[in-house]
């Protein structure tokens, strides 16, 4: 027994061992870029800063993407001779490394079904400051090229800062994943992109209020930017509380306040003044610390 | 955790990797940094709360990228760090990347966050009286750090070992009511999440995919305290013929909550055409928290019915959280340009929480004035909910036939509740508990068309639902969105984007309903490289409306909220010689129900020393005014000097 269990410790070793050291089949593509370079001379330089220029450690060369060419250059250079990837050939192409992309939790890239293919936001050619991913501009300027109006709700005057520093549309949105809700994020647990910076709203709350029971953050907040203070969907508290919290017929989720809560007097109309704990509360069954 | 170190951490990486410097490597660093002064006229809390700018020294940019492609690199063939805000900036952010071939591969992130919020009108029910700003403020700052690294990446193999750590902390004020009166609370807290998680990605020819068990601790300990002058409270009356103060009040809470996370991701090929792509995800939290509040004063409760001289409090509660989620999906290429995608999602989340809530009032009396005595009471409750979800989607789409894309979705979404409330969280019956269900069939069909620098986009989605849970779902909802992006060379763009959305649930008896209808255009002209100028308007109008009743009398009135934005906005980029000039200017106008303006001025100029060396000078302007409450309004401007430098 006891040498039976060394042999299968040892054999998932030695198995795992080989794994771990063999790689992928991958053909490294013959190496031209000398002679792509006679012509193509800023490319190339460029290429050497990029980690796509690690060609010596199987980095793609100008072939992988482009072809062999030779025609191209037997010609002088006629651009229609050589491979210009593009569209979902393009994406085809780059999948060929790239294919864990596929592996995340969306149904479908939304950018790819609107004819946007890798190419339309990474320059796999250079990379320049402040542009990680060989992005071809800064991450929140490609998005607004597109969305300026998702851009311009960040203009409204409570909400995220995409200043320098501050957050990047990305760090919510996947661009690689589908559409609509589909492009958030969600992090390694599964949750919403918001927990991911605000993880003290995660809870678990023995007293939950709306997040993960009926509704989640935007149940009453607008990530992108509000006109309302603390990024609320409604300028007044007893506004927001009571949409929900009105019981004028059975069979929805949120209870009514109780009459003495007098909505003519200032306190009443300000529910966190005493109902401080709206994100949940583990110590006071009526959100109240 | 503090900055310090990971920079130093960050420059010793660079120094390793750097040196000795080798013929083929090659390495590039870009820095601006700066000084930047902040001058506001008006409301500063209100400028903090929505900019948050300050005086200092600003880093506007930091960039080092090295690669080394010959193949000989000992410690790192490429390396790129990226940083920038750090010092007069509310955030800071960096990030490294690293690693050497198929040996490993590090990622570092880092990300500093101030969140300040000293709103005047705001929940704040003294604003008749003059006091500003509102009870609720803070100022506090957040913290997010990021590792993971990978070993053998590329290989069949590849372990995995990440770190995350986020840390939210400052101090802020808050209020504790009793009696008609609320007390203003210095609060202190400090919040720390971290997570340490190992793992593996493996890719053979067929499978590939990602195994990752993580471990998650939250730590939060939160100190309240009377803040200083604050022990008259803020009702100038008396509570039943007696005036309520408070001379101490100390409450301390702790909670801790662990949760390990198990995330595993793989994709199948099934063939040259065919994959299958499998999610499961599970994370089952538990969380103990531990109270003790401790107050003395001349208090009023009427909860027991009398006034009372002191209170000692302590809460004891525990949850148990389990979730997870799975996904399995087809991906089945038809043909070269068109695919169907087949999935299937399920969610489940269920909570258990007690809690032991145990409060003695010490030198109590009835309302009358008699009967002194001591009282304690006991509240014991007990919570809990289940919620299911399950999502079945299918979607065809079709690639790049000629210039034409198109692609229509249906989706079903099907979710149960369970709720179960306590006694104790119930004064009035109905809404607190009960079983909810709701279907939601989502139907998303789509066309883009590509000829030469001409684009148009059109999808429309939409969903039905058989019920609602909270009154503010919907039953039908409608989107439309369209745009159309028109380049002549790369000399003008003209981009016109609209999306417009209904919904109610006019059905049931709530009657809800609200849209919102969302235009923008916008148009960039580059005559030549060095000269840019662009201009955009960009509108936004939403209305909503929903009975809601009040408390007091039952008396049942519309809730009804619009917002009617509008934003110009103009820029311009202008390069000669040596000199650069980008400037920008934009309004917004909101005449909603919460009407406002916000006005920004942007100017900087670049003038370039060398190749290598240039200087810039900015100027901001913020200038934010409303309409309902004027004391909110700030004029704010901020000036800077830059440097920068690069190789």
């Amino acid at each position: 027994m006891r040498h039976s269990t060394s042999f299968l410790v040892v054999g998932i070793a030695a198995v795992g061992l080989a794994l771990a050291l063999a790689s992928p089949a991958t053909a490294q593509d013959p190496d031209l870029s000398e002679d792509c370079a006679t012509c193509h001379e800023d490319v190339a330089a460029d290429y050497q800063h990029t980690v796509h220029g690690i060609v010596e450690r199987g980095g793609p060369t100008c072939v992988t993407c482009h072809g062999m060419g030779t025609r191209h250059m037997e010609e002088g250079g006629d651009p229609s001779l050589i491979r210009v990837p593009s569209g979902a050939d393009g994406e085809q192409l780059c999948r060929t490394c790239h294919d864990d992309l596929a592996t995340m939790f969306s149904s479908r890239s939304a950018h790819s079904d609107a004819s946007v293919w890798c190419g339309a936001c990474h320059n796999v050619h250079a990379t320049r400051p402040g542009q990680t991913r060989l992005l071809a501009e800064p991450a929140n300027d490609l998005c607004a090229s597109c969305h300026p109006s998702a851009a311009g709700s960040f203009a409204k005057p409570f909400g995220h800062q995409l200043d320098r520093g501050g957050i990047q549309c990305v760090s919510c949105h996947d661009p690689h994943a589908g559409a609509g809700e589909a492009s958030l994020k969600i992090d390694r647990s599964g949750e919403p992109a918001c927990l991911t910076c605000h993880a003290e709203k995660r809870g678990p709350f023995v007293f939950p209020h709306v997040s993960n029971v009926a509704g989640d953050c935007m149940s009453c907040h607008e990530p992108h930017g509000s006109t309302n203070p603390m990024a609320l969907t409604r300028p007044r508290v007893d506004q927001l509380c009571l949409e929900c919290h009105s019981l004028i017929e059975g069979g929805t989720f949120g209870s009514q306040p109780p009459s003495f809560h007098d909505l003519r007097s200032p306190r009443y109309r300000n529910c966190t003044t005493c109902h401080v704990a709206v994100h949940g509360s583990n110590t006071s069954p009526m959100l109240l610390k | 955790m503090n900055t310090h170190r990971i920079a130093i951490a960050a420059f010793a990486c660079i120094l390793a990797t750097i040196s000795p410097p080798a013929s083929a490597q090659s390495t590039s660093f870009d820095i601006e940094v700066g000084y930047q002064s902040v001058d506001v006229e008006g409301n500063e809390d209100m400028y903090r709360t929505q900019v948050n700018q300050d005086d200092g020294v600003v880093l506007g940019g930091f960039t080092l990228n090295f690669v080394d492609p010959s193949g000989d690199a000992g410690f790192a063939d490429h390396l790129r760090v990226d940083a920038s805000g750090f010092g007069g900036s509310p955030s800071g952010r960096f990030r490294l990347d690293m690693g050497l071939g198929m040996t490993y591969r590090l990622s570092i992130f880092y990300q500093e966050m101030n969140a300040f919020s000293a709103l005047p009108a705001y929940a704040n029910p003294l604003l008749d009286s003059g006091v500003v700003p509102g009870q609720h403020t803070w100022d506090r700052d957040r913290e997010v750090l990021d590792i993971r690294l990978e070993f053998l990446p590329g290989r069949t193999v590849t372990p995995i070992i990440g770190y995350r750590w986020n840390r939210y902390e400052g101090p802020g004020l808050n209020t504790y009511s009793v009696g008609n009166d609320e007390f203003r609370i210095a609060s202190d807290l400090e919040e720390t999440e971290k997570e340490f998680y190992v793992g593996l990605a493996f890719a053979t020819n067929r499978i590939q995919g990602t195994v990752l068990q993580g471990w998650r601790e939250f730590t939060g300990e939160y100190r309240d305290t009377l803040a200083p002058g604050e022990g008259i409270g803020n009702n100038p009356g008396t509570t039943i013929g007696r005036e309520i103060t408070l001379d101490t009040f100390d409450r301390s809470t702790r909670t801790e909550a662990d949760t390990p996370v198990t995330t595993v991701h793989v994709t199948g090929k099934l063939n040259e055409r065919a994959r299958l792509v499998g999610s499961y995800v599970r994370a089952d939290a538990d969380s103990d928290t531990r109270m003790s509040e401790m107050l003395s004063g001349s208090l009023a409760s009427f909860q027991i019915s009398r006034f009372f001289a002191g209170l000692d409090e302590s809460v004891e509660s525990r949850t148990e959280n389990p979730y997870w989620r799975g996904e399995l999906r087809l991906d089945w290429d038809l043909s070269r340009h068109v695919g169907l995608k087949v999935g299937y999602e399920a969610r489940e989340r269920e909570l258990e929480g007690w809690t032991i809530i145990s409060s003695l009032y010490s030198e109590t009396l009835n309302f009358g004035g008699f009967d002194p005595r001591d009282i304690s009471t006991l509240v014991e409750a007990e919570t809990g909910y289940e919620r299911e979800e399950s999502i079945v989607t299918a979607r065809l789409d079709a690639r790049d036939l000629g210039p034409v894309s198109l692609w229509a979705e249906y989706a079903v979404n099907d979710q149960d509740l369970d709720v179960s409330a306590d006694v104790a969280q119930i004064i009035l019956p109905g809404g607190q508990e009960g079983e909810f269900n709701r279907q939601i069939d989502s139907y998303n069909a789509g066309a883009s068309v590509h000829v030469g620098g001409f684009k148009l986009l059109l999808d429309v989605l939409g969903q039905d639902a058989d019920n609602i849970v909270m009154r503010t779902d919907f039953n039908d909802r409608m989107r439309l969105r369209a745009r159309v992006d028109w380049s002549m060379s790369r000399i003008l763009r003209l981009l016109l984007t609209a999306e417009s959305m209904e919904f109610d649930n006019n059905d049931t008896l709530v009657g809800y309903e609200g849209d919102t209808d969302r235009y923008a255009v916008d148009l960039t002209l580059t005559p030549t490289e060095n000269f840019m100028i662009r201009g955009s308007w960009d509108t936004y109008t939403t209305d909503t409306e929903i009975p809601i009743r009040a408390p007091q009398s039952f008396e049942t009135f519309p809730s009804i909220y619009a917002e009617d934005g509008e934003m110009l906005e103009g820029a311009l980029m202008w390069k000669v010689a040596f000199l650069t000039l980008d400037a920008a200017y934009s309004t917004f106008d909101n005449t909603g129900s919460f009407p406002f303006q916000l006005d920004r001025a942007f100017a900087r100029v670049a003038f370039d020393l060398s190749k290598a060396f240039s200087v810039a000078g900015e100027y901001e302007n913020w200038d934010y005014s409303e309409d309902s409450f004027p004391i909110a309004d700030y004029d704010a401007d901020r000036w800077g000097v830059f440097v920068r430098w690069r190789q």
